[in-house]
Formats: C-alpha cells, sequence, structure tokens
C-alpha cells in the first residue's frame, strides 16, 4: 500500500478555505463603505434596486457651509483640544505610574483606567454632576472636559507602557550630565518621544471624534459634533447627508490608523 | 583661592537600600553604612565587590540618584549631600551606554554644552577635540543605534568628559563585553580620563580589570568599605580574612600559633609572617602582636609564592633564592593545570592538597613526588 502524500503544512493554510475567508474579511470591511459612498451619490436608491438610480454631488457640496460642516469643524477643534490636552497631562501620569512600585503601581493603573473600562453613558451621569459643580455644564468647555477624562486614561496607559519599557535612565543620563528638569523634558524624553507622543494624540483624538454619550449627557445639544448630526440625520431618515456625514467621520480614523503605523515603524528609537 | 586636592571625598555615608521609609534616621543593616572613600583629582579608583554588595547604590548617591541617611559627600570644595543631580559636577554612566537616540553622535557629545549655552565656536571645538581623541571623529554624523557597542562606549565617554565633571562615576562599563570589545572600552575609558583631572570611580568584578585600571582599589564587603589600598598593598596585605577571600590570590590553611616565631599548620611549622616586608609590617604588626600561644588562626599563602619542581635546587643562585624560602617535604602531584596566570599542579602533602605553581616546560608526571617551596615573604595570618 501506497503511504500517504504528505501535505506540508504552510499548503493546508494556503488553502481555498484561507483565502475565502480572507475574501470574507475584505467584504465585511469594506462593503459598508462602498454601500456608504454609493448613498451619498446616489439621487434615489430603493429596495430592490441594486444600484442608485442616478449619481448626484449635492450632498457633499451642501457640506461646505451646511450643518455637517459645522459640526465637523466642531468635531476636529474638540478632538484637537482634547488630544492636546490629554498627552499634556498622560506623559507626566504615565511616567510616574512607572516609577511606582508593587501594589501601589497595580492600584493607580487601575484608576487611571476606571474611565476607560466605565460604560460611557455611566462616566457621562457621573462627569455632568461634575461639570455642574464647575459651571461648565451644558457648554463647549464642558464637552471638551468629558472628552478629556477618559482620553488621559487610554493614553496614560499607553504611556505606563513607554516608560516601563524604556525605564528613567536617559533621564538619569541628562541629568547628571547639567540638564534641569525643563531641560530634561525638552531636550530628551519629548523629542526621544515622538512616535509614542503622535500615537498618543492620534488616539485622544479619535476618542473624542468618534464620542456621542459623552457629549450627549455633558453638552445637552449645546455643541454640535459630527457624531451627533449624523445621529440626527440618519433619525430623520436623510440618508444621502447621513451618508456623506458617516463617510467624513471615517476620513481622520484612517488618517489616525496611518499616523499609528508610521508611529510603529519609528518605535525603534529606544534608547541605545 | 586653591582648589581641593580631593576629587571626591566621601564621609560616614549611609544609603538605605528598600523603601523610603527606611530613609528615616540611618540605614541600619539593609543598606549601605559607614561610607568613607576619597578620590584625588586625576586619580582612578575601582570599586571591588560581590554582588549585592551596593556598589551600584553607592555610585548613584555620589550621583544624586539615590537618597542619602546619614553622611557627607563632597565634591571639590563643595559639599553636594544635599544638592540636586545636575548640580553637583558629577556624571554618571550606566553599565549600557544611554545615548540620547534623537541626536547625532555630534549633538550627543554637545549636549552638556548646549544645554549650558557654550558659544556654537567652542561647543563645535570641544566636541570635535573629543571626537577625535576617542577616535569617533569619522562617526560624528551618525546615528547612535548604527553604532557598535565600543563606539557606543566611546560615545557616552566624549559626552561626559564634554560635561568637564570633576568626578567621573562609571558603573560597570565592562561587564557582559566580549573580550575584545573589554579591551576597546578599557584602553577607552585610559585614554579618556588620560587628559582630565577629574577622579574617576569605577565599578567592575573582575580583578584584572580593576588592576589594570585603578591606581587604587576599594574592596565593599558587607556593605561598606572595607580596604582600599593600591593593588600592591591589597594582594600583599588583604587587611582581613573576609578581603583576603575576596581578593581570592591566597590559599588558605588553618593554623595554631606555637610561639612568637612560629605557626603549627597541617603542612608543619610555619614562620610567623613578621617584618617580611616593609609595607605589611604596618598593617600585620597589629594581628601579630595580638597573637598568643595556642591562639587559632587563619594562614594565607600567596598562589604565586607556592612553587613546586621535580628536582632540588642546583646552581648557587638558585640557593640565593632560597633565603626567604620555606622547603616542604615530598609531595605527590594529583593534577596539573594550565591557566592564563600560570601552570599550577594540585599537590598532596599527607591529608592536605595546595596548588603551586610548575614549570610549564618541564611538567612533573601525576603521580610524581615534588618538592614545594613556599617564599614566606607571601605568608600572612589573622587571628580565627
Amino acid at each position: 500500500m501506497m503511504p500517504p502524500a504528505l501535505v506540508p503544512q504552510s499548503r493546508v493554510l494556503t488553502s481555498p478555505w484561507r483565502a475565502m475567508a480572507i475574501a470574507a474579511l475584505a467584504i465585511s470591511t469594506v462593503l459598508p463603505f462602498v454601500i456608504l459612498l454609493l448613498q451619498s451619490f446616489g439621487e434615489s436608491w430603493r429596495w430592490p434596486d441594486v444600484l442608485p438610480s442616478g449619481l448626484t454631488g449635492s450632498a457633499w457640496r451642501a457640506v461646505a457651509g451646511g450643518s455637517l460642516g459645522r459640526a465637523a469643524v466642531n468635531s476636529a477643534a474638540l478632538g484637537v483640544a482634547t488630544a492636546v490636552a490629554a498627552v499634556c497631562v498622560a506623559l507626566p501620569v504615565g511616567r510616574s505610574l512607572a516609577q511606582l512600585q508593587g501594589a501601589w503601581r497595580h492600584v493607580a493603573a487601575a484608576l487611571v483606567f476606571l474611565p476607560v473600562a466605565a460604560p460611557p453613558i455611566a462616566l457621562g451621569a457621573g462627569l455632568q454632576i461634575v461639570t455642574l459643580w464647575l459651571g461648565i455644564a451644558s457648554t463647549s468647555v464642558g464637552v471638551w472636559f468629558s472628552h478629556t477624562v477618559p482620553a488621559i486614561g487610554y493614553v496614560s496607559l499607553l504611556f505606563l507602557g513607554v516608560f516601563t519599557s524604556r525605564g528613567t535612565e536617559a533621564e538619569e543620563a541628562a541629568r547628571t550630565l547639567g540638564a534641569s528638569t525643563w531641560h530634561t523634558w525638552t531636550m530628551v524624553v519629548i523629542p526621544s518621544l515622538r512616535a509614542p507622543i503622535t500615537e498618543a494624540l492620534a488616539i485622544a483624538f479619535l476618542i473624542s471624534w468618534t464620542q456621542v454619550a459623552l457629549t450627549l449627557v455633558v453638552g445637552g445639544g449645546a455643541l454640535r459634533t459630527l457624531p451627533l448630526e449624523v445621529l440626527t440625520l440618519v433619525r430623520a431618515g436623510q440618508d444621502r447627508p447621513a451618508a456623506v456625514g458617516a463617510l467624513l467621520l471615517i476620513v481622520p480614523a484612517i488618517a489616525a490608523l496611518a499616523a499609528l503605523r508610521l508611529g510603529a515603524r519609528r518605535t525603534d528609537a529606544l534608547p541605545t | 583661592m586653591t582648589r581641593a586636592a580631593n576629587a571626591l571625598s566621601v564621609e560616614g555615608l549611609a544609603v538605605p537600600f528598600a523603601t523610603p521609609a527606611s530613609l528615616s534616621s540611618t540605614a541600619g543593616p539593609q543598606g549601605l553604612h559607614l561610607i568613607s572613600l576619597e578620590v584625588a583629582r586625576g586619580e582612578r579608583v575601582v570599586l571591588l565587590g560581590p554582588s549585592g554588595e551596593g556598589k551600584t547604590s553607592l555610585l548613584r548617591a555620589i550621583a544624586g540618584l539615590t537618597p542619602v541617611s546619614a553622611g557627607r559627600i563632597q565634591v571639590g570644595d563643595l559639599d553636594v549631600t544635599h544638592m540636586s543631580a545636575e548640580s553637583r559636577g558629577t556624571v554618571y554612566l550606566h553599565q549600557t551606554p544611554v545615548l540620547f537616540p534623537h541626536l547625532s553622535v555630534e549633538a550627543n557629545v554637545a549636549f552638556p554644552l548646549t544645554i549650558r549655552r557654550v558659544p556654537a565656536a567652542e561647543r563645535t571645538r570641544t566636541v570635535h577635540t573629543l571626537l577625535e581623541r576617542l577616535h569617533l571623529g569619522e562617526l560624528a554624523k551618525r546615528a547612535p543605534h548604527t553604532l557598535s557597542g565600543g563606539q557606543k562606549h566611546r560615545v557616552a565617554l566624549a559626552r561626559a568628559l564634554a560635561a568637564k565633571p570633576n568626578v567621573l562615576l562609571l558603573d560597570e562599563p565592562l561587564s557582559a563585553l566580549d573580550p575584545v570589545l573589554r579591551r576597546d572600552v578599557r584602553d577607552a575609558i585610559r585614554e579618556a580620563h588620560a587628559e582630565s583631572d577629574a577622579g574617576l570611580l569605577l565599578v567592575t568584578h573582575d580583578l584584572d580589570d580593576a588592576t589594570s585600571l585603578g591606581d587604587r582599589l576599594a574592596i565593599m564587603l558587607d556593605r561598606t568599605i572595607a580596604q582600599v589600598a593600591t593593588a600592591e598593598v591589597l594582594f600583599a596585605s588583604p587587611v582581613s580574612v573576609a578581603v583576603m577571600r575576596f581578593v581570592g590570590l591566597h590559599q588558605e590553611f588553618a593554623g595554631v600559633v606555637r610561639d612568637a616565631q612560629s605557626v603549627d599548620t597541617p603542612l608543619g611549622a610555619v614562620p610567623m609572617p613578621r617584618g617580611a616586608t616593609a609595607s605589611r609590617d604596618a598593617l600585620s604588626d597589629p594581628h601579630v602582636s595580638s597573637l598568643s600561644s595556642g591562639q587559632r588562626v587563619v594562614l594565607g599563602i600567596r598562589s604565586d609564592a607556592i612553587r613546586c619542581q621535580s628536582s632540588a635546587p642546583r646552581s648557587s643562585a638558585d640557593r640565593r633564592e632560597l633565603t626567604n624560602t620555606l622547603t616542604l617535604p615530598s609531595a605527590r602531584v594529583l593534577s596539573i593545570s594550565h591557566r592564563s596566570g600560570g601552570t599550577t599542579a594540585a599537590v598532596q602533602l599527607s591529608d592536605v592538597v595546595m596548588h603551586a605553581l610548575v614549570d610549564p616546560m618541564s611538567l612533573p608526571p601525576i603521580d610524581s613526588l615534588v618538592t614545594v617551596h613556599i617564599d614566606v615573604r607571601g605568608l600572612i595570618v589573622f587571628p580565627e
């Protein structure tokens, strides 16, 4: 009897099953965007038509100067402000956490993670009370504050990992060479953390950019952001502008993804 | 105003090891205690000791990177005990060189000058001089991650010298290096320090590195400085059994004091090691004078003072050499070992085994009988 032919393991893994799995993933990822794109340009698109009856750019033209455009500008400004504030706070927080030892480090890390782990609606309820106390409820500043809290949590954890892996040797070297705390941070720590800081800015921006619950609960409609505008359009059945808004929401996500990839490629810039 | 002769003076220093709570009063048994040490300008002192004795902690405390609980640190004329790391005039180099990854080699070397706002022309001149001195001229524009291990050490040394420190603190710069790189870094340290009047305090585990680099060696045992001396004095006259054991140059035998002239040992009666060398007298006399008949002692014999040979000396020159020699009865050769320090034979005398240098050109056969000669200038005795 002939022995069964040996099939290399790699051939099994690159079988048609693998191709099908990749195709399924691609379709599920790309298809919604293709549909949104068609929807945003389609004149009318009714069941059971496979494609829209005609194409128009009217919804896109309406963005500039319209509510979607204003909301996109609001979201972008809010995202930038959130990202800058979160990174400014999270950098020293992450470094301090990395210097803690034993149980204190776990406790502090858990506290930082709390706003990240808590459901946004629960966090929003808590932050609403805080913003009321501070007198910034239902204001743009209140919304920015509410976005910054979870962003700080995420980004602090990121910097905790960064500082834990790097240690404080570079700072110590700079200090014994005569650098003050200011020089150490501006000439050594921050420049050598360019990649992680880019990543942190991107993540914090996205946290703010995609935020709905906190904007609604704390802002109470005072600040119209892009996600809120898209939500309103979807609920009103205005499919074409809603599709345009949804696509606008995706653009920064793709840009942030590119920034993260770029940052990942630069992470070999560790102290040598 | 005259400059202080010492680059560094440490007096009664205590450094806690564990938690900030132990900073309260004194370091106690968990930390360094009663550390006193001086490093002269331009001098190289090597800190030697077993792992866990706190050599790195001492360096970090001097650099201002670890808090101290008692004592005083003076750099030049200045008491820096409670000053911040950046104000002390000490530069601390980590075991693995820490270069700033976003700066080129020359920008790394220029860093201490940049933060001091040294004018550009002077900065360029100093950096160029240091790079040339450490053979880094061609690497000036390179990024740190493109350098070899030895080159990184050289850049870190050049950068440290650019800061013009009073004291240079090097934490095990030679550990975890292969022999070739080790030699390269050792040369770099010598070259870097040659034209500097900074005091240099360096930690190493290796006795060869220590003797090669240090003007004086400081032995750390039981979390304090046990002895500071030149290699010659340290090897000839360790101040305690612990130092003698750490240095590891002596072979140890139990003994009992017979009288002021001799000690009974398993090797037979050996002369009381007194007045053999001028340098040792001062240190060993207190031990010897405090000994009494019948007292148990530890006898140390420097390994390079023990030789064996197959036949008795023949020439008159040999006899002259034997003036200070104790000749032991015939011993049996158990084995021969070839090491970089010389070829030795393990020999047995009754129930004692000792190691003796042997002429590699005329090795005695295993199991043959040899004569063992001990240079009595290599003897030292301590109360048990």
